[in-house]
């Protein structure tokens, strides 16, 4: 792994993605952000879930029964939730935190460094504009990467334990699957190009912030369809949503790669001369 | 030799048009030019971080490295001094050099050395900014590009500062450009450059200048008991009571002084007084000076 980092990296840019890494994590508020995010979603809200599920009355819960595919409507009320719970519920949950791990990295690494003013600095070190936009997006990568997959082990934690206490079959399926190899690797990439684009001309952390909403928006609007019974989230459909997030995510680093100059970095898209 | 050719550059907070200038290796060149000057594009131009819609910009070799210092340039907070420098100058060399016995050096000249292992936001302004001036140099750039670089500085860190550059000019042949708003005099320049409203509408030694805005030398004489008679309508008494006239070149003055004597008077100091950057500026941008 080490040596193919050194292969695919040079010296310079080792450096940059390591300094990168580390800024990330010395930031106090991003520091807990990034821990309370993932804790909150997949720790605590699973564990709530699965505490008031277990204490759920066995009542008032036919329609929903009902709305189950056929081979469950034998389940017990609280089999029942759980179900819903783990094919609308958590999906939703895992994907926030992708999507908000990689979007408030990308904010960290560009819109924070704009900021600061150490953007201006760095773009003024002889090294290319496109290297030091592939470290930002490698630190970013490999930190959201880090996150999401941790998050998802928390959370598979609580539902196996929820499986076992309410004699569900394992939640690990096709649909897992599709998420962690494919959606997962293109959301993040996704959320980070587009937040890229978006905050070119935001210069401010809080601007760029309220931007995130509209990457989130989409992908919370998808579980909650199916959690109103409008449609069923299918492997495959998350396969045809994580090929077509790749294509863009390939024509939008193309595209941005194109255009890239340390103006646009430096957020100067916006047309403001750098107040001395 | 950093040459520009006709440059012409629009951009969404300015524009510069017809700017032809050479700066030769190893000179001091000071860029003179107000909030209106356009002076931004032109840095970012020779800077290479703008490529110009006409004309050309051209340096004597190829990858030209600059060493930059501008008031608005920040360092890593949470990195110390030294790490910072060492950062910066790691990735600029591709990782290959140490470059740690060079920035203890530089540091030791600004007086900065103590506060190596400060973290960078705990530093005082005057420390940041002289941070600023061993970060660009530490790589020994072939051009140094300072942009407001002594601005916000102390007088006692302007000079540190201003030596370290010159010696860093003398000794390692480093160009140095300084763009600044007003004409300063940190540092001795051979070259000046009057940017005004996108256009550099003087560009030389300071003779060339000089030329260029028409201002001429004054031989200043204080003489004894003048006789009024004696002095023609080209001379003016000035407040302090010295006769003033402009002349073209500085031997001009022997031939006044001989005259004056020649016609009787006694002269009781004579010299010569030439014309400050300061005066040129204004007369070339059409500032009127304070009496």
């Amino acid at each position: 792994m080490k040596e193919l980092f050194q292969k695919v990296f040079s010296s310079s840019e080792r450096i940059l993605i390591r300094k990168d890494i580390n800024l990330f994590w010395k930031s106090r508020y991003i520091r807990t952000f990034m821990f309370l995010i993932p804790v909150i979603f997949a720790l605590f809200l699973p564990v709530f879930f699965l505490v008031a599920i277990c204490l759920s009355p066995d009542i008032g819960y036919d329609l929903l029964i009902d709305m189950l595919p056929m081979e469950y409507t034998d389940y017990t009320v609280q089999q029942a939730l759980f179900y819903v719970f783990i094919k609308s519920v958590c999906p939703m949950l895992y994907l926030l935190v992708v999507c908000l791990m990689s979007s408030v990295g990308t904010l960290c690494e560009f819109v924070g460094e704009r900021e600061n003013g150490t953007m201006e600095t760095l773009v003024r070190v002889p090294i290319p504009a496109k290297k030091i936009f592939k470290c930002k997006c490698a630190a970013n990568i490999t930190n959201a990467v880090l996150i999401s997959y941790t998050s998802f082990l928390a959370l598979s934690i609580v539902i196996s334990l929820g499986n076992i206490i309410l004699s569900v079959p394992f939640f690990f399926d096709m649909t897992w699957a599709v998420i962690i190899l494919f959606l997962t690797p293109a959301l993040i990439l996704f959320s980070q190009l587009m937040l890229f684009r978006i905050t070119l001309k935001e210069k401010t952390y809080l601007d760029a912030f309220c931007a995130c909403g509209y990457i989130i928006i989409p992908f919370l609007a998808l579980f909650m369809g199916q959690f109103a019974g409008i449609y069923t989230v299918s492997a495959f459909f998350l396969l045809l949503i994580s090929l077509i997030l790749i294509f863009t995510d390939i024509i939008m680093t193309k595209r941005i790669i194109k255009k890239l100059s340390p103006q646009m970095l430096m957020g100067d898209m916006a047309g403001e001369k750098h107040v001395n | 030799m950093i040459v520009l050719n006709n440059v012409y550059k629009q951009t969404e907070y300015g524009s510069i048009t017809g700017v032809s200038c050479e700066i030769p290796d190893s000179s001091v060149t000071e860029i003179i030019g107000d909030e209106e000057s356009e002076r931004e594009v032109l840095f970012d131009l020779i800077s290479g971080m703008e490529i110009p819609d006409g004309g050309t910009v051209s340096y004597s070799k190829e990858n030209v490295n600059f060493g930059v210092v501008k008031k608005s340039m920040k360092l890593y907070e949470t990195m110390s001094a030294i790490d910072n420098i060492l950062f910066f100058a790691k990735i600029e060399s591709n990782g290959k050099e140490s470059f740690m016995d060079r920035a203890s050096y530089l540091m030791h000249k600004l007086e900065i050395w103590g506060i190596r292992d400060v973290p960078y936001y705990k530093l005082d302004t005057n420390s940041q900014r002289k941070l600023l001036f061993v970060r660009a140099l530490v790589t020994t750039p072939d051009v140094l590009i300072l942009f407001d670089g002594f601005s916000g500085l102390d007088k006692h860190s302007a000079k540190l500062c201003a030596e370290l550059v010159s010696e860093e000019n003398k000794n390692n042949g480093v160009t140095v450009m300084v763009f600044s708003d007003k004409p300063s005099s940190e540092i001795s320049y051979d070259y000046y450059g009057i940017l005004n409203e996108g256009s550099m509408i003087a560009f030389g030694d300071f003779d060339t200048v000089q030329r260029v805005s028409k201002l001429k030398n004054k031989a200043l004489l204080l003489i004894k008991d003048h006789k009024y008679s004696t002095i023609d309508s080209s001379f003016h008494m000035n407040p302090d009571g010295y006769y003033e006239k402009d002349i073209e070149k500085d031997e001009d003055i022997c031939d006044i002084i001989r005259n004056l004597v020649y016609m009787g008077n006694d002269i009781l100091e004579a010299r010569v007084l030439h014309q400050s950057i300061d005066s040129v500026y204004n007369s070339l941008t059409g500032i009127k000076e304070e009496s």
